[in-house]
């Protein structure tokens, strides 16, 4: 579905990811994690074509399109919910999901896919002609999904879905994301910084750092090795590393605590 | 109780082009984020290719409108292309200073086309001199046309805006440039529509206000963009809405000053003098703004980066 081949891009003079390269394939969901500032955000950012790729190859579909616009790739069937969701605040819930479906035309249709979103997440129901400006954080998590989903989108990338939720509605919201995948084959990349409930669905995992990938594989091998446990899963395990790495552990740990106590309403 | 209602009447009209500059202003300054000084100059080159199609070849009056109002789009698309687009990711001030430059290069190219605007010429329309009484009420033609116009232009704008999937695509990009790119919105497109639109309104209101003043220059509408940013910001920049009632406002407080001025001095100056309202106007404006730095109607924090 996608492959991205030695992906270099950054910002202005400053390279970030530094030849990244992964494979999702059609029907997986694929989790990728790595800390604050490991270029995840970046990846997804090259990978939409919100940001320009320098050098490197990114195969949608088939296609090669590192040079497509953004709008080719969604055309294609790219879809983005991205990092602080990015709503329209000003924009009712339901005219935010109409923008999504802004490549599409056939209203019938259109109409069929808002009601298969307010059937994933029912909260949306009521909130429709409110603006998405008074949204709870959930439900805008949940309006930033949909929105993606009405492009219907083949790769949904997603990145931090859990930032500033309660855990609750993280998996419930995750519930929906795996039916999806399983039910109806979408694709998913989901970027987390919460490793443990991203290791928990995924079928295949790989870890960003310093914009590179240096591990990859299946979830649960990755879970249960002693150096995830212990930089991003806060596990008790012991591991030989430089200071700085237990530095980064421990920041970590403290951030994904907050992230789950912060909570939502 | 009638010299009362006139004026309101009066304030209402002038309140009206105000309301419409204001509302170029701000739909520019949403989507695009450039706070557009050179918008008087626009509706200004507009005005003045009116006045020539009208005193050169002699054109009928409405078909020299039309021309006048596609030459508007086209104006507007144009400045879009070579002025705005190139400054896109420019610093908000950085852009603010480069329409100033805009204004000054669109007033020396209508200098150097049609001399004969450097100073103040008589600017013809069929209105001229007709009237409407209501009652004891009176309202020029020009007047009447204006609050028509602005009444029907705000419901197709209203319209248009919301119940169209090109004005919804307007609004969203206004909300978030870069979500809006993730929908597959063409904002390019976007951005040249909002210009083409505005350098419209501009020019409507340019040729309303040639039209009640009877008399233009290349400079004429200076003083009223100054007024319609009062307004405009006074709407808190952000909403539509706002702008227009900011505008309003300020045509309101224009006419009702007048009116209570009037005849009276202070001491050897003359109270009603033109230049005190405006100083009033200006005053009230920064206390209002130190009291409510968001505007009167504004309801977000002013951001643009």
């Amino acid at each position: 579905m996608l492959r991205v081949e030695n992906l270099r891009a950054g910002y202005g003079p400053l390279e970030i990811l530094h030849g990244v390269s992964l494979e999702v394939p059609a029907g997986s969901l694929v989790a990728l994690l790595g800390a604050n500032g490991a270029g995840k955000t970046t990846l997804m950012r090259a990978m939409t074509g919100l940001l320009p790729a320098w050098s490197g190859r990114i195969l949608f579909a088939g296609q090669e399109v590192q040079r497509a616009s953004v709008e080719r790739r969604v055309r294609l069937g790219l879809g983005l919910v991205p990092e602080g969701r990015e709503l329209f605040p000003s924009l009712s819930v339901r005219e935010n999901l109409l923008m999504g479906a802004f490549t599409r035309r056939g209203r019938a249709a259109i109409e069929a896919d808002i009601e298969r979103v307010l059937t994933c997440f029912p909260r949306l129901k009521e909130r429709l002609a409110l603006p998405a400006a008074s949204l709870s954080g959930g439900e805008g998590q949940m309006l930033a999904i949909g929105r993606a989903l009405m492009s219907r989108p083949r790769l949904l990338l997603i990145d931090e879905l859990s930032q500033g939720l309660a855990p609750a509605i993280v998996e419930s919201v995750l519930a929906v994301l795996v039916r999806l995948n399983r039910d109806e084959g979408l694709t998913i990349l989901l970027v987390e910084q919460n490793a443990r409930k991203a290791l928990k669905v995924a079928s295949l995992a790989y870890v960003l750092q310093s914009g590179s990938i240096v591990l990859q594989g299946q979830p649960a091998d990755l879970a249960a090795s002693p150096a995830i446990q212990h930089l991003y899963l806060g596990g008790e395990a012991k591991v030989e590393g430089s200071d700085e790495q237990n530095l980064d552990a421990r920041s970590l740990v403290r951030g994904s605590l907050n992230n789950e106590a912060r909570g939502e309403e | 109780m009638l010299a009362l209602l006139q004026v309101l009447l009066s304030g209402l009209v002038t309140g009206s082009l105000y309301g419409l500059l204001a509302l170029g202003i701000v739909l520019i300054y949403r989507t695009t984020g450039v706070l557009n000084f050179a918008y008087g100059a626009l509706a200004a080159t507009v005005t003045s290719f009116l006045y020539v199609l009208l005193t050169g070849p002699r054109l009928p009056f409405w078909p020299a409108l039309l021309l006048s109002l596609l030459f508007a789009l086209l104006l507007g698309a144009l400045v879009e292309r070579g002025f705005a687009r190139p400054l896109l990711a420019a610093p908000i001030l950085t852009k603010a200073i480069a329409t100033l430059a805009l204004a000054l290069v669109l007033q020396t190219v209508v200098q150097a086309l049609w001399p004969q605007l450097t100073s103040p010429v008589h600017f013809p329309t069929p209105f001229e001199g007709h009237a409407l009484h209501f009652g004891g009420l009176y309202l020029s033609l020009v007047d009447g046309l204006t609050l028509l116009t602005m009444v029907l232009l705000l419901i197709v704008l209203q319209l248009f805006l919301l119940r169209t999937r090109l004005g919804m695509a307007m609004r969203a990009t206004a909300d978030s440039l870069e979500a809006a790119r993730l929908m597959g919105i063409p904002v390019g497109l976007i951005f040249l529509l909002v210009w083409m639109l505005a350098s419209l309104l501009a020019a409507v209101a340019g040729i309303l206000i040639a039209a009640r003043q009877t008399v233009i220059d290349v400079q004429f509408m200076d003083p009223v963009l100054l007024l319609a940013f009062i307004g405009a910001v006074l709407g808190g920049l952000d909403r539509l809405e706002g702008a227009v009632l900011g505008g309003a406002l300020v045509g309101l407080a224009e006419n009702v000053l007048a009116l209570l001025l009037a005849g009276h001095s202070l001491g050897a100056l003359d109270l009603g003098n033109p230049g005190i309202r405006e100083a009033l106007i200006f005053a009230g404006f920064v206390l209002l703004l130190l009291l409510r730095p968001r505007g009167l109607f504004g309801g977000a924090a002013l951001r643009r980066v």
